[in-house]
């Protein structure tokens, strides 16, 4: 499941990730008014906080969760991310000059591939889009072609 | 014995209790996302209303659900 051949120290984790895992912890919760993530100082174990999300909603709605990037992810192509390939193609926010104050950077998958232009866009991210997030599906679906989003944003500007 | 790497390693990422937040953890407004969270009651009132939110905007679209689906805020 793991990616072959990696210890602990080498593995990354992915920013939007499983809520359920072992090791799976909280990375931030998304602020009322705009839905951008606020982000924890230090990591909290997923099991100490699943229980205060309300019966009925689902978790990766409200929170961001970071656990281990698995080889068998839908969005794995080889040793990369394709989820942050399209995710780049979202405007960063529009504080350009900052970026989260994030506990998870240094072994962030997005990170590692990408470098700060995930991180410019991280807080925009939301794991379980709602219905109608015509760019959310698109994003979401791993046949999406940037040249697709790329047209989607383009359209959407106009 | 257990791997002292292995074991600092799994620390470092996975705290097992956070620094109880001081004055002002009580408070029912939206955290700032310029801030971050330090404390578990913070981040459960954060739930809470992240939650509140989120339901009066509608349901979420079923179907696939790999892990790590992205929205544009």
């Amino acid at each position: 499941m793991s990616s072959v051949g990696k210890d602990e120290s080498e593995r990354t984790w992915c920013p939007s990730g499983d809520a359920h895992a072992p090791e799976s912890v909280v990375l931030g919760v998304r602020s009322g008014q705009d839905g951008r993530v606020v982000y924890l100082a230090d990591p909290v174990p997923a099991s100490q906080v699943l229980g205060a999300v309300p019966e009925g909603v689902e978790p990766r709605r409200v929170l961001r969760f970071a656990s281990h990037c698995v080889s068998d992810c839908v969005n794995r192509r080889g040793g990369d991310c394709t989820l942050v390939e399209r995710v780049l193609s979202a405007p960063p926010a529009p504080d350009t000059d900052r970026v989260p104050r994030c506990h998870l950077r240094a072994h962030c998958q997005w990170w590692s591939q990408t470098g700060v232009a995930a991180c410019r866009r991280c807080p925009a991210i939301a794991t379980r889009h709602r219905a109608g997030d015509e760019l959310g599906e698109l994003m979401a679906d791993p046949s999406t072609t940037r040249e697709q989003l790329d047209a989607w944003t383009a359209a959407a500007g106009s | 014995m257990e791997n002292p790497t292995r074991k600092a390693a799994a620390a470092a990422l996975l705290a097992a209790t956070l620094v109880v937040g001081g004055a002002g953890a009580a408070s029912a407004a939206a955290p700032d996302a310029s801030e971050r969270i330090t404390s578990l009651e913070q981040l459960k009132e954060g739930i809470a209303l992240a939650a509140e939110l989120d339901e009066s905007a509608g349901v979420t679209a079923l179907g696939h659900d790999p892990i790590g689906k992205a929205v544009e805020s």
